[in-house]
C-alpha cells in the first residue's frame, strides 16, 4: 500500500510538473539558500546560472574514506516560473583500510572521472512573496556510471520527484524549507551484470535567516532512506548541520556542513553507535558556487 | 587526488560591482517638486505610539523609527515632502524615494541604488508610475490595484510594501505638521 501511494504521488508530481503551465504567480531566482534542502523560487525568463557543486562524504568508521562528488549545473529560466537545469557529474573515491562493510578488501583510489549527466525541470505553482506560501514541483532524469559508496562501474538511471513548500517571514529575513523527495532508481553493475533497483525517500527541512546584508545563516536537516527491490526500508539516516550563504548581485556561494546524528541498522566494530555507516558516511561537506549571467 | 584542480567546472568567481546608484536624493528631489525652490531635511523620530498606528494601517512591520524625510518649499509655501526609504531586496537593500503632495497623493517614486541579481525592472516608469495619483485610502497591494512584475515579484512586493507604509507615515506623523 505505501510503495503505491508512493508511486502514485509521483506520478501526481510527474503529471503537474509537465502540464502546469497556467497556474498563478513567478517568483524570482533560484539561489540556493542551503546545500541539500530546495527552496521554491525558480529562475525569472531569459536568466541563467552556472554552479559548481562539490560535496565531500568522509568518515565509514574504520579505515580510509573520502568520496567527492562534483557537479557543473547550467540552469535556465524558460518562464518566469518553469526552469530547465542540465548537470555534468564527476566522481572520485578513495578507499582503503576495510572501510566498506560488505567488502572489507576493496581498495580504490580514482581520481574524479565522468559520472552521467542529470536534467532537471522545476515549476513554481505558488509565490513566497504574494501567497500563503511558496509551492513548487521537481523532476530530475538522472545517468550515472560510478557507485556512490563503492565506486563501482554501473550504468543508473534514477527519476528524481521532488514537492517543495516554503514560508517566508520578516519581510522574507527568515525563510523555511520543506523537500519531500521520491526517487526509484535502476541500477546494472558492469563487473558482475547484476541488476537492482531501489526506492530512495527523503524528507529535507531547514532555516535560513538573514543576519545582515548578503549573508545568511541556516540550519537544514535530512532524512534519507532506501527501499531495495521497492520493497521493505534497508537503511535510514538523520544529518542535521548548519550552513552559511552568501549572494551578490553577480554570483553566490553555499557552504554546508551535514554530520549524520542517528542512523540504522548499526554496524557493529565500527564506532558511531547511533549511525549507519554502510550506505552513509559519518560526515557530508557541500560547497556550492554559482555566477549569475 | 585534488578535485579542485581536476574540476569540470569552469572559474565562476567571478565578482562584479553591477549594483548602481541611479539618482541622488537630490536629482529625484528636483525630479518630484521641479518647481520647488528648496528642500528643507527634518529628521523624523516615531514614538512608539505612532508606530503601532503605522503597522497598523499599513499592514506592514515597522523596521525603523527614524527616517529622513524632506520639505519641498516654493517661496517659502509648502509643496509637498520626499520621503527617502529602504527595502529588503534578496542581498541588500533597496533605497527608493517617494513624493507626496499637500493632498496626500504620491507625486512620484523613483528607486535611487539597486543592487540584487533580479528584479530591476522595478525600476521601469511604467512600473513605478502606477503609484502616482494614489493615496493612504487606496489598497496598494500586489495583483490588485499595483500591477506586478514576473519575474520581480520580491522587489515589486517589497516596493509596494514600503510606499503603502510611508502613506500611512505621512498621514500619522507628517500631515498635520
Amino acid at each position: 500500500m505505501f510503495y503505491r501511494s508512493l508511486i502514485l504521488f509521483m506520478a501526481l508530481l510527474t503529471v503537474l510538473a509537465l502540464s502546469a503551465p497556467l497556474l498563478l504567480t513567478p517568483a524570482r531566482a533560484d539561489e540556493n539558500l542551503w546545500g541539500y534542502l530546495y527552496g521554491t523560487d525558480t529562475l525569472p525568463k531569459g536568466s541563467s546560472e552556472i554552479y559548481n557543486w562539490l560535496t565531500l562524504r568522509t568518515g565509514k568508521g574504520k579505515g580510509t574514506y573520502r568520496g567527492w562528488d562534483e557537479m557543473l549545473e547550467l540552469e535556465h529560466g524558460l518562464t518566469d516560473r518553469f526552469q530547465a537545469s542540465f548537470y555534468l557529474k564527476g566522481r572520485s573515491h578513495r578507499i582503503a583500510g576495510g572501510a566498506l562493510d560488505d567488502d572489507p578488501g576493496r581498495s580504490l583510489n580514482r581520481s574524479l572521472e565522468f559520472n552521467g549527466v542529470n536534467v532537471a525541470f522545476k515549476y513554481n505553482l505558488l509565490s513566497v512573496y504574494k501567497d500563503l506560501f511558496g509551492l513548487s514541483l521537481y523532476l530530475e532524469p538522472s545517468y550515472s556510471r560510478i557507485h556512490g559508496v563503492t565506486g563501482e562501474r554501473m550504468s543508473q538511471f534514477g527519476l528524481e520527484t521532488k514537492l517543495m513548500l516554503q514560508k517566508n517571514f520578516f519581510d522574507d529575513q527568515l525563510a523555511l524549507a520543506y523537500n519531500l523527495t521520491v526517487e526509484p532508481e535502476w541500477a546494472k553493475f558492469k563487473a558482475s551484470g547484476e541488476r537492482e533497483k531501489e526506492l530512495e525517500l527523503e524528507h529535507t527541512a531547514g532555516a535560513s535567516y538573514r543576519v545582515m546584508p548578503n549573508w545568511f545563516l541556516g540550519l537544514e536537516g535530512r532524512y534519507h532512506s532506501e527501499y531495495p527491490e521497492f520493497k521493505a526500508r534497508e537503511h535510514g539516516a538523520y544529518f542535521l548541520g548548519p550552513n552559511v550563504h552568501y549572494g551578490a548581485e553577480k554570483w553566490w556561494f553555499t557552504f554546508t556542513f551535514l554530520p549524520q546524528i542517528w542512523g540504522r541498522p548499526h554496524i557493529a566494530n565500527r564506532g558511531g553507535g547511533n549511525l549507519h555507516l554502510g550506505e552513509h558516511e559519518r560526515y557530508e561537506f557541500r560547497l556550492k558556487i554559482a555566477y549569475v549571467f | 587526488m585534488k578535485p579542485l584542480y581536476y574540476s569540470l567546472s569552469v572559474p565562476v568567481l567571478v565578482a562584479t560591482a553591477h549594483g548602481a546608484q541611479f539618482l541622488t536624493v537630490d536629482q529625484a528631489q528636483r525630479s518630484f517638486f521641479p518647481g520647488a525652490d528648496s528642500f528643507v531635511e527634518k529628521q523624523l523620530e516615531l514614538s512608539a505610539a505612532q508606530t503601532t498606528q503605522i503597522e497598523t494601517r499599513s499592514r506592514t512591520r515597522m523596521r525603523l523609527k527614524r527616517f529622513r524625510v524632506w520639505e519641498a518649499l516654493a517661496h517659502e509655501q509648502r509643496m509637498g515632502v520626499v520621503i527617502v526609504d529602504e527595502v529588503y531586496g534578496k542581498h541588500e537593500f533597496i533605497t527608493y524615494a517617494m513624493a507626496i503632495d499637500l493632498s496626500g497623493k504620491i507625486a512620484g517614486v523613483e528607486i535611487l541604488t539597486y543592487r540584487e541579481s533580479y528584479g530591476g525592472e522595478v525600476r521601469r516608469a511604467q512600473w513605478r508610475g502606477q503609484f502616482v495619483g494614489k493615496s493612504a485610502g487606496d489598497q496598494l497591494e500586489l495583483d490588485r490595484d499595483i500591477r506586478n512584475i514576473s519575474g520581480a515579484t520580491l522587489s515589486c512586493q517589497h516596493v509596494t510594501e514600503g510606499i503603502r507604509r510611508n502613506l500611512a507615515l505621512y498621514h500619522v506623523a507628517l500631515a498635520n505638521n
